[in-house]
């Protein structure tokens, strides 16, 4: 069977906040230049169709997606100053912050939520549903989404300028050999492909080990976040109340916390985050999330609830010093996989989206410049460094290092004393 | 990660760091029930997407080394450390239809020779309202 091969102009590798907000906002600022000059407002050319596609290795747009999470509206707000109106699936307002020192028995209550962890006016949403609604958007916009498609292999041309994707075989058995329904992938090839496959993507490290995108930054620190979702009795949980824990059950070598967020119909979001520069062999992510669960406090909450559903997923917590360089010939890189995430905060969609909106801004320019070049599309980190992620990244870049020697739990349980008196 | 003896353990079983922890089905959960909520579906007829470079380290160096770690960094209960009734050895079996694509094996693998490539489309955990 033969190879199929398919020309766009721009191809968006993986359905997350990042890309689809790329894609969306791309779709959006070449149709509002294209109207621009068919009426007269703007001198130039039109730029004409321009196909814009977004490959997702999930099922669905969202299947794949995980998070807490309570999201800052900054940026969707910038993406889309109506997201209310549009429909976007807000589960609720976050209406109470708590912040808890876990010891063995005991569950300590800060007087107080440390301002990293405040989060007033945000808003507590299922990141799975967003995406989803994300998806619709972008569609409507005129974006092609290709579900269960996963991007293999990154295609180059014979000067290692990157000029598209290609997708994974299908009908392939455990020994290697084609089944009937075998397809081999496709190759698209696109003027810029942009990478957001979320933490640790798979093209994103062949791709940075062949250009040497990670010289000289630091090497990049994760997460793994272990959730479940809970439906409880009765209302003991308040909706829009969000907790975040410190302490039991992480050992004082280990950066770990929890969280608890009230959604609506009594379900709560639950999970625990364990850092993954962890020492001790014998640790188990999903065995500290059961000793958290396990706790006296928390187990009287989910006393009498039931687990509903269950996930886990990475989080690249390395902040600004730990970026790989975001772009290369016909290539960007955009969220989690390029290391956007306020680790600080545990909040990465709202960079993620702006992420993908500077990368649209990037492409858009270049579409005019007609110029696919590194050197055209290094403007991506000039514009990154002008907008408002530079400083709020840089404001927390050693707070995982500080973890990692046990010092911020130390000062977290210098700073409850200190404040409980 | 460190190697088991610099933590002073004997063997690998978790009770040196897990005393008394257990699964009783209403608030704690071992990993396979778990995964059960993940609604993962993968075509169990192709090629495991989890490239493990070099087995034989699995059941001498590793086993010796970490205790192969492998079993608890993931989530989903992917590594299995089995009987081997063929060969009569240890080996590494990989359950790769459990797989929730979280990608700390990739990351976590003491020797970095885990690969973890995309399965074929479609495969993976169905993450509805998470
Ligand atoms: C446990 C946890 C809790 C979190 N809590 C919060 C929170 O409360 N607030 C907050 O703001 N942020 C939170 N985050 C972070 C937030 O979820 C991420 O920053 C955000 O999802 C990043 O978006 P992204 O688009 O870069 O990547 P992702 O959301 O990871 O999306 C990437 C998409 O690309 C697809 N993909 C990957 N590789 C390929 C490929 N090769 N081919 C095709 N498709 C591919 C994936 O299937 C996925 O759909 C949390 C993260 C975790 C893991
Ligand atoms: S990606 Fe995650 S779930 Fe899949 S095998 Fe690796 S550690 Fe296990």
């Amino acid at each position: 069977m033969e190879r199929e091969s398919l020309e766009m102009d721009v191809v968006f590798v993986g359905a997350g906040p990042a890309n689809l907000s790329g894609a969306l906002h791309l779709a959006r600022l070449v149709r509002e230049y294209n109207e621009a000059i068919a009426n007269g407002t703007r001198a130039g050319e039109s730029l004409g169709e321009i196909e814009i596609g977004v490959i997702e290795k999930g099922a669905s747009v969202g299947a794949h997606i995980l998070s807490g999470a309570v999201m800052d509206p900054r940026a969707l707000a910038e993406l889309m100053p109506d997201y209310a109106e549009q429909g976007a699936p807000i589960e609720t307002p976050v209406l109470e912050d708590e912040f808890l020192y876990l010891t063995k028995k005991r569950a300590i209550k800060s007087p107080i939520t440390p301002p990293p962890l405040k989060n007033h006016g945000y808003h507590i949403v299922s990141q799975n549903r967003l995406t989803a609604w994300l998806g619709e958007k972008c569609e409507e916009a005129g974006v092609n989404i290709f579900p269960e498609f996963p991007g293999a292999e990154m295609l180059y041309d014979r000067d290692d300028r990157v000029i598209g994707v290609r997708t994974g075989d299908k009908g392939i058995d455990r020994e290697g050999r084609q089944k009937a329904n075998y397809e081999p992938g496709v190759d698209l090839f696109a003027k810029v492909t942009v990478l957001g496959e979320g933490a640790r993507g798979s093209l994103t490290k062949q791709l940075s080990q062949r250009l040497n995108l990670n010289d000289g930054r630091e090497p990049q620190v994760y997460s793994l976040g272990v959730k479940e979702l809970w439906e409880l009795p009765d209302d003991r949980f308040a909706l829009g109340r969000v907790t975040h824990t410190l302490g039991y059950p992480s050992d004082t070598k280990t950066y770990g916390g929890g969280w608890i967020y009230g959604m609506p119909n009594r379900v709560i979001s639950i999970g625990y985050v364990t850092g993954l520069d962890y020492g001790d062999p014998l640790l188990d992510p999903h065995a500290e999330f059961q000793r958290f669960k396990m706790h006296p406090f928390i187990a009287r909450l989910l006393n009498g609830g039931k687990m509903i559903r269950y996930g886990a997923k990475t989080i690249a917590a390395g902040g600004l010093h730990a970026m790989p360089q975001l772009y290369a010939d016909g290539v960007l890189l955009t969220g989690d996989c390029a290391g956007f995430l306020n680790s600080q905060r545990l909040k990465g969609i709202h960079t993620a989206i702006k992420s993908g909106m500077l990368a649209a801004e990037t492409i858009f320019a270049a579409l005019l410049a007609g110029d696919y070049s590194a050197g055209q599309l290094s403007r991506y980190e000039r514009l990154v460094s002008e907008s408002w992620i530079t400083p709020e990244l840089r404001s927390v870049r050693n707070f995982h290092a500080g973890f990692k020697g046990g010092r911020w739990l130390g000062m977290a349980n210098a700073g409850l004393q200190f404040l409980t008196g | 990660m460190k190697k088991l003896s610099e933590y002073g353990y004997r063997g690998s079983n978790i009770n040196q760091r897990y005393d008394g922890l257990r699964f009783d089905n209403k608030t704690t959960f071992n990993k396979v029930t778990d995964v059960f909520h993940a609604s993962v579906g993968h075509d169990e007829d192709q090629p495991a997407h989890l490239h493990v470079l070099d087995t034989n380290i699995c059941a001498t160096r590793c086993a010796e080394e970490y205790g192969n770690p492998c079993q608890r960094f993931c989530p989903a209960a992917v590594y299995e450390m089995v009987d081997d009734a063929a060969t009569g050895k240890r080996r590494l079996q990989i359950n790769f239809s459990n797989c929730v694509h979280c990608k700390t094996c990739d990351i976590m693998d003491p020797y970095q020779i885990i690969n973890w490539v995309p399965p074929e489309g479609g495969g993976g955990p169905d993450y509805k309202n998470m």
